[in-house]
């Protein structure tokens, strides 16, 4: 059976402590594993005194985890933040690329669902003005938050504000693409099937899968958020 | 030294012990240590978020080299702006440590005076 040391033992705490952030946590273990290596080395050796006199001067690994939590959540927000930009910029030119297209077919709307088109245009442009609007805040709320040294509740509301309007910005671009579905649907319903048919499918097919990347950029900000308060319950 | 208030110059007193030249973890905490006489005694850890927050801030940069002992370690160096920053807050700390000593003179002073 294979015998653990101390400084092993202390790696794996501290890799589990700063389980909010994975690729964090792999660059501070090996960081970690070179001080405490080159600490007990310096003491006269690998011993287990030596090991566990290095891991004292080093301190806690949670207070070590802690140090960095406000740094990666705002790393994690500003992420959401870049997602949330290029979702909203790539809809927008697919959007405009598939009406293009479609003129170029010459594939009007079908009469058959003129209220319909029009209630779904109209709800399409509100949501995509709310969209803009609440993703232009947010952009401008997260690039001037700073991280503090430490995790407190005044930046604790700020982060939860940032998610708020990221997350407003996710639900209308959602709402946008859903009616952009509905309209391209009912332009697509009275014509014969053709692979051309493909392009505005496909264009719908890359909305959808920006608005899933944005709304997974904010659900792991959210999950970080619930990890990092863990840390700090304890 | 009392953890609380040296904790709030650390950035400035991890920027001033890399003012040297490049160095990793170990080697800026061993030189805190040196340069300050022993006189600041934090947990070794502590230095690491700092590292990683000027980084992030652009005041330092890193890489990955290999020790001598084979290891990888993370190596830090100022960066212009890093060096900027050392030199607005060691103009800062002067003028800061100047009027307090001025302050601690007179009080210093008056003592003398009253005690004639």
């Amino acid at each position: 059976m294979l015998r653990s040391d101390p400084v092993t033992d202390y790696l794996a705490v501290l890799a589990r402590d700063l389980g909010f952030d994975p690729a964090l946590s792999r660059r501070v273990r090996g960081e970690v594993e070179d001080h405490l290596w080159q600490a007990a080395d310096e003491r006269g050796g690998r011993s287990v005194e030596n090991q566990l006199q290095a891991i004292q001067s080093f301190g806690e690994p949670r207070d070590l985890a802690r140090g960095y939590l406000t740094a990666s959540l705002l790393a994690q927000i500003r992420r959401a933040g870049a997602v949330m930009t290029f979702a909203a910029v790539a809809i927008y030119l697919v959007m405009k690329a598939r009406v293009v297209w479609l003129d170029w077919m010459r594939w009007g709307p079908n009469s058959d669902f003129a209220t319909l088109s029009a209630i779904a245009l109209r709800i399409d442009r509100c949501a995509t003005v709310l969209a803009i609007l609440a993703a232009l805040i947010a952009c401008a709320y997260i690039a001037t938050r700073r991280a503090p040294a430490r995790l407190n509740n005044s930046w604790r509301n700020q982060l939860n504000r940032c998610i708020a309007l990221c997350s407003a910005s996710a639900g209308a671009l959602s709402v946008c693409v859903a009616m952009e579905v509905v309209l391209t649907g009912v332009q697509l319903s009275g014509m014969p099937w053709s692979t051309a048919a493909v392009i505005p499918v496909a264009s719908l097919v890359v909305e959808a899968a920006a608005v899933v990347a944005f709304a997974v950029s904010i659900r792991t900000a959210i999950r970080r958020k619930a990890l990092a308060a863990a840390l700090l319950q304890d | 030294m009392e953890g609380e208030v040296l904790k709030g110059h650390l950035d400035m007193i991890v920027l001033a012990a890399l003012a040297a030249g490049p160095a990793h973890g170990y080697a800026v905490i061993q030189e805190i240590h040196r340069r300050s006489g022993g006189t600041f005694d934090l947990p070794e850890g502590t230095i690491y978020p700092v590292l990683h927050r000027l980084e992030k801030n652009g005041l330092l940069s890193s890489r990955w080299t290999i020790a001598d002992s084979g290891r990888k370690r993370r190596t830090y160096t100022l960066t212009r702006r890093g060096r900027g920053a050392l030199a607005d807050q060691r103009a800062m700390w002067e003028r800061f440590a100047g009027a307090i000593g001025g302050l601690f003179g007179e009080t210093r002073h008056a003592a003398v005076r009253s005690r004639h």
